[in-house]
């Protein structure tokens, strides 16, 4: 059986619970609330020792964690136990974790710093500025309460919290405890000074008193991944203690295609594949001029038939039935009525309803697991009317778009959009883009500013 | 009831040629009458000339059962007729507090109660002098639903088999609900004492039939127990018969907080009442479909084994390719065929939201009916969203 144990620099007293998740039985060794603040004082008291590591060290721990994960026995692991855990293929899963680790290399790294806080040793060092130099002091102790759809979340998270020089509390989702713990057992394995920095603990979310012994050791800012339930209660905890929240979902979005062309479909299927569409990234809805969306809703589904080819889905008894309950639905709401029509095989998982008539929210909410709703718009304005819903705003995240209307993407990113692609690149991150309309590094970061003599400089003037 | 008054309330199970023709009558009935029914079968390649033998019988098209959901609303748009034409809606006991709604004529109403009554009756005397039901009467079971849904009556699918269940004297000295409202408080409470007081009674010659709710009934044991003085011997004049579920703990608005072993359970009775292994049987079924499906405890597998009736047939699909499986020990998802009570929504072949476990089959056994299989799970209709969100949820709020 899977046993799943804590990470962290001290040792603490642990109770085992078993748990099915998937089709994998899982002993999860959990601390108890006790524990787990004998677990954040030892980070408080750590904080020091853990910031004198310099940026370009810890650059370098990252760099050879992503080479670790490259081949060997963590892959190994995650690829066989992951299977199981997530129900993704083997093809799948290694793509996930390519896109997860990648970006811990000591050159993407470092210009996700450069592009985010200006320079890399501003968070070692006071740095030149022009008038000022400055400096980029951690917040503190970090409280990450991680979703479990995306193993690209874990190594974001610990990456910020760390690389900011941060102590960091991990809690690791329910439906994926493992991930978070094997990722933090191969930075220790890399440098084990990074356990003056990090902890990755798992208790269940519903349990309160767990969370009540983090909020009683007042964290300095709180990362929060996933479901509105949990960021509900963790909302009030900061408003309460006044701790700064920086929430990461839950989100959703959305590929627009205004200007057609061949290739799109597949394009759309890749995107939608990765993460089986549960990820805040993910396609959901596709807007589609009216003119080719029927077309584009076959080349979709062609789309996904190829790259199933390369990464088969793989569903349990529970998941087929919904996929099955779904398809019925729509034939029923949609092709019966006239309103489009529902292209599957019998003999996959994957669907695309290509629809005439507006969207609606649970529209929105069917889109998952290669299921795509192409919405047919008689021009981009329907697209904006749809997202100006006062209910969407506040969710809306990335915006996959193929066409030339810079106004659109004004107009979207107004409405909400926090970030754009080309269609095919949804799951891909550049240094400098914007995560939910924020930049963890700057938010985990205080800026501080030394101002050099400026008496000289009369443009100023003093008042 | 008709389909010829439902084969002469069957007295013997008919051939599977009756069966079978009953079949292409239905199907066609279900092919033209319903706009959904037949784009289902265009996009699986099928049509009326297609059906015509018992091995054709898997090339049916399956209804989800999820489709009937209330919160999905489509309950309308899955009948064979007008509305007008229905007689009432019927409801599930809803253990997800979102309840199947199926339209219904008289005929389909009659057909249904009477195929309960017959499935019933091959495992205990259906008709018994006194009866003890983990159950409410049937008028509080009607209290239960909404008065009309578009200006059609509905009532619970179960308060209509309920009523012919059990004791044949109306009187309620000898047919107990043991599921009472409160004269104050208009809850429904659990009332033993009746049972109590007849297993307090001493001999009788009476046959007695206890049923109904599982959890209940489990949760009575221990303080029957308590309860009576010595346990008395029934042998052969005494049956439980359970059904629809609730091996889980839960049923309807039941949660006793633990699932039911099943071994446990039987030994119990048995101990209990002084009765045999084969008075205690279940039946497994859904408001959806218009039959159930008799059960049996067998000690080896320690659980119980179901099997159709002859006017109705189970296909066991692989739950991931929902291909036919027949071999024992594969698992997947029973989709129920029937010809009989189904003249009014397209009920003839549905897929259960369960698993189930082939025990055996044996192709020529019983007309055809010689699958028997062990119930295994519910299938789960949560998802799992992580960080991408649920929307409608949220905008509701």
């Amino acid at each position: 059986m899977l046993e799943i144990n804590p990470v962290a620099g001290l040792r603490v007293k642990t109770t085992p619970s078993i748990r099915i998740i998937g089709e994998q039985a899982v002993t999860i060794h959990q601390p108890t609330p006790e524990g787990i603040s004998q677990i954040i004082k030892y980070l408080k008291s750590r904080s020091a020792a853990f910031r004198k590591i310099p940026a370009c060290e810890l650059i370098e721990i990252f760099d050879e964690v992503q080479k670790l994960w490259q081949k060997g026995k963590y892959r190994q692991q995650y690829l066989t136990i992951m299977r199981d855990l997530v129900g993704h293929s083997e093809g799948l899963l290694e793509l996930e974790l390519d896109i997860s680790t990648s970006f811990l290399s000591a050159l993407i790294s470092r210009e996700f710093m450069k592009k985010e806080l200006g320079s890399v040793e501003s968070v070692d060092q006071w740095v030149d500025n022009g008038y000022v130099r400055i400096r980029r002091h951690p917040l503190g102790f970090i409280f990450h309460n991680l979703a479990g759809n995306a193993s690209a979340v874990p190594t974001a998270s610990i990456f910020s919290g760390m690389i900011t020089k941060n102590v960091n509390l991990v809690k690791s989702p329910g439906d994926d405890p493992y991930f978070p713990a094997l990722f933090a057992e191969s930075l220790k394995q890399v440098d084990k000074r990074v356990l003056d920095g990090l902890a990755v603990v798992h208790w269940p979310g519903s349990a309160a008193e767990y969370y009540d012994s983090v909020f009683s050791e007042r964290p300095d800012g709180i990362v929060h991944w996933g479901g509105k339930e949990t960021l509900s209660a963790i909302s009030a905890h900061a408003g309460k203690y006044g701790i700064k929240l920086i929430q990461h979902g839950p989100k959703i979005s959305f590929v627009v295609v205004d200007v057609y062309e061949k290739d799109l479909g597949e394009k759309i299927a890749h995107d939608a594949v990765i993460w089986e569409q549960k990820a805040c990234l993910s396609p959901r809805v596709v807007f589609a001029q009216s003119n080719f969306a029927e077309r584009l809703a076959e080349d979709i589904f062609a789309g996904f038939e190829k790259v199933a080819t390369l990464f088969p889905k793989i569903v349990t008894p529970d998941l087929s039935s919904q996929i099955l309950a779904k398809r019925q639905s729509y034939m029923l709401d949609v092709e019966v009525e006239g309103n489009g029509k529902v292209l599957y095989n019998k003999n996959s998982h994957s669907t695309v309803v290509y629809k005439k008539t507006p969207v609606t929210e649970a529209d929105i909410d069917s889109c998952m697991d290669r299921f795509v709703i192409v919405n047919a718009v008689q021009s981009l304005n329907d697209v904006l009317d749809f997202l100006a819903n006062p209910g969407l705003k506040a969710y809306l995240q990335t915006l996959g778009y193929n066409g030339n209307d810079d106004c659109f993407k004004e107009q979207a990113t107004l409405l909400g959009f926090s970030h754009i692609t080309k269609i095919g690149q949804m799951n891909v991150h550049m240094p400098g883009y914007s995560h939910d309309g924020i930049s963890n590094l700057v938010e985990l970061t205080t800026l501080a500013s030394d101002q050099k003599n400026c008496s000289g400089l009369a443009i100023l003037g003093h008042r | 009831m008709d389909n010829n008054e439902f084969k002469g309330s069957i007295g013997i199970d008919f051939d599977k040629d009756v069966f079978v023709n009953d079949i292409c009558i239905t199907f066609e009935n279900h092919y033209k009458n319903n706009a959904y029914f037949q784009l289902l079968c265009k996009k699986e390649g099928i049509s009326p000339e297609n059906i015509g033998g018992i091995e054709d019988l898997a090339k049916l098209p399956f209804i989800s059962t999820d489709l009937f959901k209330k919160s999905k609303g489509y309950f309308p748009k899955l009948l064979l007729v007008q509305m007008s034409e229905i007689a009432a809606w019927t409801l599930s006991s809803a253990t997800s507090g979102d309840p199947s709604i199926i339209g219904r004529s008289t005929q389909d109403i009659k057909a249904y109660v009477e195929s309960h009554k017959l499935m019933a009756s091959k495992y205990a005397p259906y008709s018994t002098d006194e009866s003890y039901m983990f159950l409410p009467h049937p008028l509080v079971l009607d209290g239960t639903t909404p008065g009309e849904i578009y200006g059609k009556p509905c009532f619970p699918y179960i308060a209509r088999t309920v009523e012919s269940w059990g004791s044949t004297h109306d009187d309620d000295k000898y047919k107990h609900y043991l599921l009472q409202p409160n004269p104050i408080t208009n809850a429904i409470e659990l009332n033993i004492k009746p049972l109590i007081d007849m297993l307090n009674g001493g001999e009788t010659n009476s046959i007695i039939l206890i049923g109904g709710s599982v959890p209940l009934l489990s949760l009575s044991l221990r303080n029957i127990i308590n309860n009576i003085s010595h346990p008395p011997k029934f042998g052969d004049r005494l049956f439980v018969q359970v059904a629809a579920g609730g091996w889980d703990g839960k049923k309807g608005s039941i949660n006793i907080g633990t699932a039911i072993v099943k071994k446990d359970f039987i030994q119990l009775l048995m101990e209990l009442f002084g009765i045999p292994l084969g008075n205690i049987t279940d039946g497994y079924g859904s408001s959806e479909t218009s039959f159930i499906c008799g059960g049996t405890y067998d000690p080896g597998v320690e659980d119980f084994i179901y099997k159709s009736p002859g006017w109705g047939r189970i296909i066991v699909r692989d739950p991931k390719t929902f291909e036919p499986v027949y071999e024992a020990g594969k698992q997947g998802m029973p989709q129920f065929i029937t010809p009989y009570g189904v003249e009014s929504f397209i009920g003839m072949s549905l897929l259960m939201n369960d698993l189930v476990e082939i025990v055996d089959y044996t192709p020529e056994k019983d007309g055809g009916t010689g699958l028997r299989f062990r119930v295994v799970g519910r299938l789960s209709t949560a998802k799992t969203v992580g960080c991408g969100a649920s929307i409608a949820r949220m905008v509701e709020g």
